[in-house]
């Protein structure tokens, strides 16, 4: 019997490293083709043109007084032609909405409101706007003050109905720019605007950073093991699997912390869903169905491996299981909703190699974990697992996760100039150790939102943000 | 448990600590030279720029310039290729047309992508009718291609011209397109032709075009366009129009406002916030229909012009027809339902004024009144 699990378990875990393998691989040479891309693009004559696709910017902001200027700023700081930019005060209790008045200098306006997509319900006044401003200091500045309800997904369809460009970009209030952002983005759209719907590039965490007025004064990156792991995770995230993924146009998802749509798109889908615990993952497989289901062919969802931005992450490890926990708590409800998509090949490359990462890796992999340690543990108390074996599986999962994880830092160092060496080094001896803590931490999180899941729990929960 | 897998797990234990070990290594060596290079690292076009220096401006620049297009040409390594390609646009050599063409349509679109940014650099005629010939190939959009065309000097135009009398229909919108960035009158009958193209695009094109140049004979045309099947081609006549000939064109523009498009009627909108005495009695009129589009058109454009406060203000008139209009306008204006700042414009008036403007609210809406009057 144990010998049997034992088979189980080491097939899943060395199906999972070879899957890992596969995407770092093909990350590295995805990757190194785009940032070859990047290096030999002329930006200078785009930022210029008069042909630049404008974009509008829609910036969801809930109790964002810590953030909220920074990220407007930065966006006020941006290098592109043609923009607008829509926040969205989406209930907040604290002194959001000051901090933008003060900022913008914003004036009211009396302007009729109308709800194409689902910002809030009409009937309860839950989530429906209430007042809109725009900037007399800055041209293109409109601030939407709504009450709270409809989550995250209704501050930002609420965005959509002012939103008049052909594309918009999501983005955090914690989010802050890259001035080039849009431009490193926006460039591989006008390639090919009939084709690319969604776009997205990655982000870091600005745990350290000194940010004044929308600008990075300091890239210092923080030594804190919670936040050095969590930037190895985004590493491992965005510039192993995602970059892989959009090599073969299969990405599940352009982040909410910074993402460009196609409004067209965007519309026929409906807009953004607040059913879901977070909105940014459901929309991408949503509009993949969507795509399939009206036989719309040869659209391109893309993820680049730029930084574009930097973001604030938990920093402390209840913050951090309150973000993972909903985190895990969406991505059930996503396989759930679109388990048909699973094996399936009509969704392509999307069908067969990332929903099913997502039912054995993201879904079922929490009992996989869970179930390995309860077993490892009575296993090993019983004597039915002698120390030896059970050192040596450790060691291969410690080695082998730690192998993955440089081959991706190795990836990220290849075509990045930001971190030191020092913190380089940090990271990897890192990578090491996370079985040791880090990974529970997170097992942890992901356990509790399995169970919040199975509650019917929806809520989108933010976890308590602090300043540096 | 069997004690095979603890063999089985030391051998593979022992190689993975091996790969881990030299992939630490190779990080920290890359992550080292990375640093140490970070300061003299160049970007972009500054790279372009040095390598170009280093290739053919150095003591012998024939022998440079044909070792690069033997490298753009030939090379098997893709992005060596490209580096040779953008060389040869940004370093200013001598007719470097030929090879970038020849690239341009290559099959790799990276190779073929970045020939286009070279060509781009030249800045010759040639290069132009390479980039415009290349529109057709509808590789890349041609939202790139012109926006590289447009910093070409205005020789280019004849080029430009013919492109838009191309086959291809693509060609022609994007031709078009950038045409606006080269005014010419003796262009306007080409563009009269494409205005009755059999693409929509191009129809659309043609308005937004003549809307850039300004010039008032191409009013008849834009006017026709108005009554255009497609709703982009309508949009882009009216605000050509209006561009054109100002307010004077409200007569022909403002039925727009009941058009299918949101678009179409938001730019009517837009113009009629700004003249909106003229329209008043086509917004009077509209606030009446069924159609909830047109009347958010039309309550927006009244709040835009801040005409709602006039509006109140004309119900208290002592002149009975300006006060039936008034009336009119209010009470179509309370029945759409719509959010149009009544609480603030009532604090302009005085308390006995505010005290009569509410019980004319109370006539068409006694609910609405009573709320107002509470706040």
């Amino acid at each position: 019997m144990m010998s049997w699990l034992f088979f189980i378990y080491f097939i899943y875990f060395s199906a999972l490293m070879f899957y890992y393998l596969f995407l770092g691989l093909i990350g590295i040479l995805e990757g190194k083709r785009r940032e070859m891309e990047h290096e030999s693009e002329d930006y200078s004559s785009f930022a210029v043109s008069n042909f630049t696709i404008p974009v509008s910017i829609i910036v969801p902001a809930h109790n964002e007084e810590t953030w909220i200027k920074n990220a407007v700023q930065s966006l006020l700081n941006l290098n592109y032609p043609e923009f607008e930019i829509i926040v969205v005060n989406d209930g907040s209790t604290d002194t959001t909405l000051e901090c933008l008045i003060e900022l913008l200098d914003l004036e009211a306006l009396h302007n009729p409101y109308m709800d194409y997509f689902q910002a809030g319900s009409p009937a309860s006044k839950s989530g429906s706007v209430y007042g809109i401003y725009k900037s007399k200091k800055y041209a293109g500045v409109k601030v939407l003050s709504k009450a709270s309800g409809y989550k995250k997904a209704g501050a930002i369809n609420a965005g959509l109905n002012f939103a008049k460009y052909k594309y918009v970009c999501v983005m955090d209030a914690d989010t802050v720019l890259e001035p080039d952002a849009l431009l490193k983005v926006m460039v591989h759209v006008e390639k090919d605007p009939d084709s690319v719907i969604g776009i997205g590039s990655y982000f870091g965490l600005s745990n350290g950073f000194k940010i004044e007025n929308g600008k990075i004064l300091d890239r210092s990156f923080s030594y804190r093991p919670i936040i050095a792991y969590q930037n190895l995770e985004y590493i491992r995230s965005f510039i192993g699997n995602r970059i892989a993924w959009s090599r073969f146009n299969a990405s599940p998802i352009i982040s909410g912390g910074f993402g460009v749509w196609r409004r067209d798109i965007v519309m026929e889908v409906g807009g953004f869903s607040h059913l879901y615990s977070s909105e940014d993952l459901e929309f991408t497989f949503r509009v993949r169905d969507y795509l399939v289901k009206n036989k719309k062919k040869g659209y391109k969802l893309i993820m680049l491996p730029y930084h574009v931005g930097w973001t604030h992450g938990p920093g402390n490890v209840a913050a951090l299981i309150k973000q993972r926990n909903r985190w895990q708590r969406v991505m059930n409800e996503v396989v759930d909703s679109y388990k048909h998509m699973i094996f399936n090949p009509r969704y392509g490359s999307f069908g067969l190699l990332t929903a099913p990462y997502f039912l054995f890796y993201e879904m079922l992999g929490v009992f996989f974990e869970f179930s390995s340690l309860v077993i490892a543990i009575i296993g090993f108390a019983t004597g039915l697992i002698q120390l030896k074996i059970f050192l040596t599986f450790f060691c291969f999962v410690v080695l082998t996760q730690a192998f993955i994880s440089l081959l991706y830092l190795l990836t990220f160092v290849r075509s990045q100039n930001m971190m030191s060496f020092r913190y380089i080094a940090y990271l990897s001896a890192l990578s090491i150790f996370e079985l040791f803590w880090y990974r529970w931490i997170i097992l942890i999180a992901k356990i509790a939102g399995t169970i919040s899941y199975m509650k019917r729990i929806r809520t989108h929960d933010q976890f308590l943000r602090t300043s540096n | 448990m069997d004690y095979r897998y603890v063999d089985l797990f030391l051998g593979i234990n022992r190689f993975v600590v091996l790969a881990v070990f030299f992939l630490w290594i190779f990080i920290l060596t890359l992550a080292f030279y990375k640093e140490r290079s970070r300061k003299t690292y160049l970007r972009n076009l500054e790279r372009v720029k040095k390598i170009s220096s280093g290739m053919c401006l150095v003591e012998n620049p024939d022998k440079g310039i044909s070792r690069v297009k033997v490298t753009a040409l030939k090379s098997k390594n893709k992005w060596k290729r490209i580096e040779a390609l953008l060389v040869l646009g940004y370093a200013e050599c001598s007719a470097p047309e030929n090879v970038l063409r020849e690239a341009l349509f290559c099959a790799d679109e990276d190779v073929a992508y970045f020939s286009m940014l070279s060509l781009g650099q030249v800045k010759t005629r040639q290069a132009a009718v390479i980039l415009l010939d290349f529109l057709s190939a509808h590789v890349f959009s041609g939202y790139r291609i012109i926006s590289l065309l447009e910093e070409f000097p205005a020789e280019i135009a004849p080029d430009v011209r013919r492109a838009a009398e191309s086959e291809d229909a693509l060609s022609r919108f994007w031709a078009i397109k950038l045409l606006s960035r080269f005014p010419d009158r003796g262009t306007l009958s080409l563009l009269g032709k494409l205005a009755q193209d059999s693409s929509a695009d191009v129809r659309a094109a043609v308005c937004e075009c003549l809307g850039v140049w300004g010039y008032a004979e191409t009013r008849e045309t834009l006017v026709k366009a108005l009554k255009d099947e497609a709703w982009f081609v309508r949009m882009h006549a009216v605000r050509s129009l209006y561009k054109i000939a100002g307010y004077e064109c409200l007569p022909d523009i403002a039925p727009l406002i009941r058009d299918k498009s949101w678009l179409v009627k938001e730019s009517v909108e837009t113009i009629m916030s700004r003249h909106i005495d003229e329209v008043l009695p086509i917004i009077s009129e509209c606030l009446a229909d069924y159609d909830d589009n047109s009347k958010f058109a039309c309550v927006n454009a009244l709040v835009n012009s801040h005409h709602i406060a006039q509006v109140l203000q004309d119900t208290l008139s002592l002149f009975p027809s300006q006060k039936e209009h008034a009336m009119e306008l209010l009470g179509n204006l309370i029945k759409t339902k719509f959010y149009f700042g009544l609480k603030k414009n009532l604090g302009f008036f005085s308390p006995e004024s505010r005290d009569k403007l509410l019980s004319i609210i109370a006539e068409f809406d006694n609910e609405l009144a009573g709320r107002l009057r509470e706040r």
